[in-house]
Order: C-alpha cells, then structure tokens, then sequence
C-alpha cells in the first residue's frame, strides 16, 4: 500500500495529507505534468491524475497528459484549456516559493504540521503524528 | 624540544615586509553599523548559518538564542551550563556544543517548524483534521 493510504488507513480522522507541487527543473516533464494535474483538478479528478501520472511516470508527454484525461473521462478541451492558464502556473510558483523557504530541496519532502520529516517510513511518520496527536490534547 | 634560531624567524619576517608595502598600499576598509540587538543577557560565543538567515547566540544563563536576520528571537534551547563555545552547520540543522572543561563535542539536530499553507492545496481525508501531513513532490 502507498505511503499516503497507509497514512490515512491508520489515521482516518485526524490526518489530511495535502500536495504541494515542486517540479523540479531539471526534470524536463515536471512542470507540464504538475499543470496537467492541476487541470484535472479542475475538473475533480487531481488525485485520480495523480495516480495516473506516477503509473506512467517513464512515458510523460503531451499526448500522455491527454489519454490520462481522456481514459478518466475529463471534457478534454477544458482539461487543454485550463492547462494553458497562467493562474496554473502561478499557483505552482507558490508553492515552489514556499517550497524553498521550507528549505525543500528535493521530492518527495514532506512535513507534519509544518516539522520536516526526515525518515519516510511509515514508522517514523506515525512517531511524528502521534507527537502532535498529543500535542494537541494537552 | 624544538627552538627557533633568531635567524630562522628573521628571515621570514623580512620576506614578509618585502610583499607587505604592496598590500597596505592598497587595503582599505569601508564599515559601517549594520544592525544593533540589545540583548537580555550576556552573550558568550556567537555563530552564523551560510548566508547569515541565522544567528545562534550562547549567553552566560546556559542557553542558545537563535535569532532571525530581522533580529527576532526564532527560538532557544537550554545548554549544560560549561558549554563555552558554538559552532553551527551551513543551514543551521545542526548546532554543535563545545565544553573546553570537560573535553566534549555535542551536536544538537535542530528541527525548525515551517508554516505551510495548505489552502487551496489537492487534499485527501478531513478537511478539519488536526494533523497536516504536506508533501511537496513533482510527477518525474
């Protein structure tokens, strides 16, 4: 099971996990992979994308962003229209600045209530959940 | 038990004032007050991340003050009372505390708690829920 279910398996009311786009430059389909889940956002299906995108993470291109969308039975000229939107990119560059004021510098990062994890494993996750599960009741 | 003979440290300082009218010729220093912090207590040693977003101050009260480049106080963290110097890694993650008395390093990992605003951010599970797991990654 993916790290993020197993997460929220174990955790069902009391964790969300939120994505945070950080296409990095020197990966050629980042961005434009990142704009195509946001446009599949638009239309409700940004985590249905998501999955799509990481199965088909070695053959991204244009014409893949389309058949995605297209086999998650999106309205394909709004998904091309939405992925030309400058307010796309923008949210993306927000991200990416807030990004690199957390000191991110690498994918995956993740951070619990804003403390960076340093150990992905689900073991080190859970310790740092239940730290501020407890926090929280105090 | 190794001496110097006269000779052996002359001569070196004599090459030393050969090349030294060139560089006082031309040094010259511009300064000025950049910033001034009134600090509560006695500082002790001072160290500095790469690039300055971080000051971390040891005072004579056994603690580390970490202070912003705006001059405010991110945190602190109490130290064993005979820690006489502080030295930090280039990001500030790793706070290393000298006890010239007792002989010891100690390094301290730091954790700095960031804010991130998951608005209008993709979310799976409660909207409401107490704990944000935020991950930022990209599709490649």
């Amino acid at each position: 099971m993916p790290l993020f279910e197993q997460v929220l398996d174990k955790y069902p009311d009391s964790v969300k996990v939120v994505f945070k786009h950080y296409p990095l430059s020197f990966h050629e389909q980042a961005l434009p992979a990142a704009l195509a889940s946001m446009a599949a956002a638009k239309q409700g299906k940004f985590w249905e994308y998501h999955d799509e995108l990481f199965i088909n993470q070695k053959s991204l291109d244009q014409k893949k962003y389309l058949e995605i969308a297209e086999n998650l039975g999106l309205d394909l000229k709004k998904f091309s229209l939405d992925m030309m939107r400058p307010s796309l990119r923008q949210k993306i560059e927000q991200d990416v600045a807030e990004a690199k004021k957390a000191g991110v510098t690498g994918t995956p990062t993740i951070f619990v209530n804003g403390r960076k994890v340093k150990n992905r494993g689900i073991a080190a996750i859970s310790k740092l959940i239940d730290e501020e599960l407890a926090d929280g009741n105090n | 038990m190794i001496r110097l003979s006269n000779s052996g440290v002359i001569i070196p300082f004599l090459m030393l004032l050969a090349f030294m009218p060139v560089a006082t010729a031309q040094a010259k220093v511009d300064w000025e007050v950049s910033s001034a912090v009134q600090l509560d207590e006695t500082p002790i040693d001072i160290a500095q991340t790469q690039g300055g977003d971080l000051t971390f101050l040891l005072t004579d009260e056994a603690k580390v003050v970490i202070y912003s480049a705006a001059g405010k106080i991110v945190g602190t963290i109490p130290v064993d009372p005979s820690v006489t110097d502080i030295a930090v890694s280039a990001k500030g993650e790793q706070l290393y505390l000298i006890n010239s008395k007792r002989k010891t390093l100690q390094t301290v990992d730091i954790n700095f708690i960031v804010e991130i605003n998951a608005g209008d951010s993709p979310f799976l599970g409660p909207a409401g829920a107490k704990v944000v797991l935020a991950v930022f990654s990209d599709f490649q």
